[in-house]
């Protein structure tokens, strides 16, 4: 069963369009002109209970319009929507009961108030029975540390703790999905670290549905097993993570330090094919090999052959790389992806 | 020379500004004209019973009417709401940081949005005036001149009226409540709906002490040509004397406001 | 949504926005004190207007202040408990909207409990004492239907106004400056409400009565207590132009939500 499916989703905006200057303004007083900016189009989204999804993309790529499509506060201008079996928009109560939202730059939270004090207000704005509101308070006082400053107003809280609070809201009601809008923006590493063990134990734990945008790869790898790439309104990959990596991410890298200087000429003849110098100085080097040729293990021996190995470091395949090469346009991911 | 340019470019820029949306603008123009509707309507009962009063005639009432509306609609909501408003955003700190004068800059913003409304509410005024059957401008050039010096002294005092309530927003969270105060004060004391001569002795001794009646009653007095030469010249000296102190004031209240902000921060 | 927990919600709100004005105090107190000085020139306003003319179309002074008072009063009453309308165009410009639409509570009911405005205490005692004042020095026969009419007519003022300046202020949808003179300029026409409707035009007259219904909060109970027409009982429409407003000011605000483009990211 989809917990969350579009079909053909669209939405575009109206924009005036205005000359510069004061002539400009006066001409635009008598005759207004209007263009239209598509924000998202054609979006289908397949979306399964417990699944952790990411969903990814550059600047104004539409990452945001969608959630919020998604969440009932933008009405679509085109396709089919469905959330828990309803429609966001047109039944936006009865879905909000059922979802959890953080938006990474607002906050749940009221600015005056000690933060448990939000946590009550928001109790009875959800109809939070007491058992659960108490079993749940206690967990994720636990699990995100929120003891400290429970008692503060959110106006004085980091933020860091602010996100965890926000967290702690938007679970508070047991909801089937969770939205993330940019929840770790602006976090320090430690916190990063808290908020993504804390997702994965969500998801794990209680089957929640995550939904995740995110700029950090590093969230999404390690939170999310399901990628979909947007790109300036258009969906151009959706697929296991794993997946995008074993098709374009052939190559990983070690790199290593040396006890005595590097021959380097020696070097590039020991490098078969399908490894490759990268960079190397007089005491390192990076090496690059098709991970699907060889093993790291191979690779090191190569290596060890040719230099004095004392230290190495090794990079794990990740999208960093290929995402970024999506959004600087230089790839282009096929059809069916 | 650069200086002057400096706060020109911030004149055109508020008559862009102001034009920019132009369903609001249009509103904005509108709504100037509602608030004296209801007033022409109640003084023109008032005045079926009785040809003169409080030393005016119908006539009168109306050249005075209109006057009050004009000098109204020279400043009018969209400034008296962004300095508080730019205090409520936040936004003011990207102002502050700029290389202007924060007090003369917001004046000649308030210039520029005078001119991009002001003209198009003058000449719908002149319209309802010839309208109603209104004809009695005045006559001599000499009225006309005061009549301009009046106009610019009501622009300058406002604006710092309004300007300083503006600032109060430091103090306050906002809200409806200080600029409903600070039009009803204008409103009552600059005489925009009863004309000071109507007041009881005290009461009119109070008002003429106060800087508001340079807003409506003075340029609508001269107008209507009720405001003896013999008192012109005192009228303007207490007026500039107003200025100067209305400015000087402000300035006190921006220096608290500053200290306020970094201490306080946010 | 059911009534009860309507209520529930409001009252809830409502305390904790009083609990975070108080922290404010010099706040609260200057905007205590702005409302009733407001609301005092007023009054100076129609003293000093009727010290030099006669009555106005057969209204004594002291009628007119109670015309003036009741909408004085009822301004206060909704000035304090929904000033977040007032909110309106910045909460949509700022994005802010976007929680309370996440929410399972009505959004109006939200966005009406956003704010309180403590200007309204003023408006509501000096109403108050302008009422007693008034009516003490004013002529009415007090029958039981005129005793029953009093809280009716409170409550769909109220209502009537709130509904209103709601919907004027969902103008903010639709014109998207930051500055929106409409709301303000629809709280001004309940100028009109403050005198006599004959007073004016008959196109006036129509608009007061029919499209902004303002003649039902001021005049015509005052016609209707002062007994000063046979039509007078006409008052007792009140409560069904107060639903009426509701009505449509809701529906402004649904179709206005559709518009919502949910600035920033």
């Amino acid at each position: 069963m989809n917990v969350i499916e579009t079909k053909g989703l669209c939405k575009s905006f109206r924009s005036p369009l205005k000359k510069p200057g004061v002539l400009g303004a006066v001409r635009h007083l008598v005759k207004p002109e209007h263009r239209e900016i598509i924000a998202v189009t054609e979006v289908d989204l397949a979306i399964a209970a417990g699944e952790s999804v990411a969903y990814v993309g550059p600047n104004g790529a539409g990452k945001s319009t969608t959630i919020k499509m998604l969440t009932g506060i933008l009405l679509p201008t085109g396709g089919e929507v469905r959330v828990n079996g309803l429609h966001p928009y047109h039944q936006r109560m009865r879905n909000s009961k059922n979802i959890g939202v953080v938006f990474g730059q607002r906050t749940q939270l009221w600015w005056d108030i000690p933060v448990i004090e939000s946590f009550t207000l928001l109790r009875d704005i959800y109809e939070v029975p007491e058992k659960t509101y108490a079993e749940n308070l206690a967990y994720f006082t636990g699990m995100l540390g929120l003891a400290e400053f429970l008692n503060q107003s959110a106006r004085r809280l980091s933020l860091g703790q602010r996100m965890r609070c926000d967290l702690a809201v938007a679970l508070m009601h047991n909801p089937a999905i969770v939205f993330l809008d940019e929840p770790t923006i602006g976090l320090d590493v430690a916190v990063k670290e808290r908020i993504r063990e804390f997702l994965k134990t969500v998801n794990r734990e209680r089957g929640v549905t995550i939904m995740l945008t995110s700029h950090d790869l590093d969230d999404i790898e390690d939170v999310c097993r399901r990628l979909i790439i947007i790109d300036t309104g258009r969906i151009i990959y959706d697929g296991s993570i794993q997946g995008l990596l074993d098709k374009y991410v052939k190559q990983r890298s070690i790199r290593i330090i040396a006890g005595a200087k590097i021959d380097k000429a020696q070097a590039v003849g020991a490098m078969p094919a399908g490894v490759e110098i990268v960079t190397a100085s007089d005491r390192e080097m990076t090496v690059e090999f098709d991970r699907f040729r060889y093993t790291a293990k191979d690779v090191l021996e190569i290596i060890m052959k040719a230099a004095e190995v004392v230290d190495f470091q090794l990079e794990e395949p990740d999208i960093e790389r290929v995402v970024k090469n999506v959004y600087e346009g230089r790839l282009e991911l096929e059809q069916g992806d | 020379m650069a200086v002057m340019k400096k706060y020109a470019r911030h004149v055109l820029c508020a008559i862009q500004e102001t034009t920019a949306y132009r369903a609001s603008y249009f509103i904005n123009i509108v709504s100037q004209f509602v608030s004296y509707i209801a007033i022409f309507f109640l003084w023109r009962a008032v005045y079926t019973g009785s040809s003169v009063i409080g030393g005016m005639d119908w006539s009168d009432m109306q050249g005075y009417l209109l006057i009050s509306l004009f000098t109204s609609a020279l400043i009018s909501g969209s400034s008296e709401f962004r300095v508080s408003r730019a205090i409520w955003t936040g936004n003011i700190a990207v102002e502050l940081v700029r290389p202007v004068d924060y007090q003369t800059a917001n004046l000649s913003i308030t210039v520029g949005n005078g001119i991009a409304e002001g003209v198009l509410v003058a000449a719908i005024g002149i319209v309802f005036a010839l309208l109603i059957g209104f004809a009695a401008p005045p006559a001599s050039p000499v009225t006309w001149l005061c009549f301009l010096v009046a106009v610019a002294c009501s622009f300058i005092t406002k604006f710092l009226i309004v300007y300083i309530f503006g600032l109060f927003t430091f103090w306050t969270t906002g809200g409806m409540g200080l600029s409903w105060l600070r039009r009803g004060l204008t409103d009552f004391f600059s005489g925009a709906i009863i004309p000071l001569s109507f007041f009881p002795g005290w009461l009119k001794a109070a008002a003429d002490v106060l800087p508001f009646r340079g807003i409506v009653s003075v340029p609508a007095t001269i107008f209507i040509g009720r405001l003896p030469s013999s008192q012109i010249l005192l009228t303007f000296a207490v007026e500039a004397a107003w200025i100067a102190a209305l400015w000087f004031f402000a300035r006190l209240v921006w220096y608290f406001a500053m200290r306020k902000v970094t201490i306080h921060g946010g | 949504m059911r009534l009860n927990r309507t209520v529930f919600l409001f009252s809830r709100f409502l305390a904790q926005n009083i609990k975070i004005k108080l922290e404010y105090k010099a706040d609260f107190i200057i905007m205590l004190f702005s409302g009733a000085v407001l609301q005092i020139l007023g009054v100076m306003f129609l003293g000093v207007l009727y010290s030099r003319i006669p009555p106005i179309q057969g209204w004594m002074m002291w009628e007119i202040v109670l015309i003036l008072a009741s909408i004085f009063f009822t301004e206060g009453v909704v000035s304090f408990a929904f000033e977040g309308m007032w909110r309106i165009v910045r909460l949509i410009n700022l994005g802010d909207l976007d929680r309370f639409l996440l929410r399972p509570v009505s959004p109006i009911l939200q966005i009406l409990t956003y704010d309180i405005g403590a200007h309204g205490i003023g408006n509501m005692i000096t109403g108050l004492i302008l009422c007693v004042i008034a009516l003490s020095r004013t002529q009415i026969l007090w029958t039981w239907d005129r005793i029953l009419y009093l809280p009716v007519l409170i409550v769909s003022a109220a209502a009537i106004r709130t509904a209103i300046s709601f919907a004027a202020n969902c103008s903010g949808f639709w014109l998207t400056s930051f500055y929106n003179a409409f709301p303000l300029m629809v709280h001004q026409m309940a100028d009109f409400a403050k005198y006599p409707t004959t007073l004016f035009t008959e196109p006036i007259q129509f608009f007061i009565t029919v499209v902004l219904p303002y003649a039902f909060i001021g005049y015509i109970p005052a016609v209707y207590l002062f007994n000063k027409q046979p039509w007078g009982a006409a008052a007792w429409l009140v409560p069904v132009v107060a639903v009426w407003c509701i009505v449509i000011a809701r529906a402004v605000f649904y179709r206005g939500l559709r518009r919502y483009d949910s600035p920033g990211n």
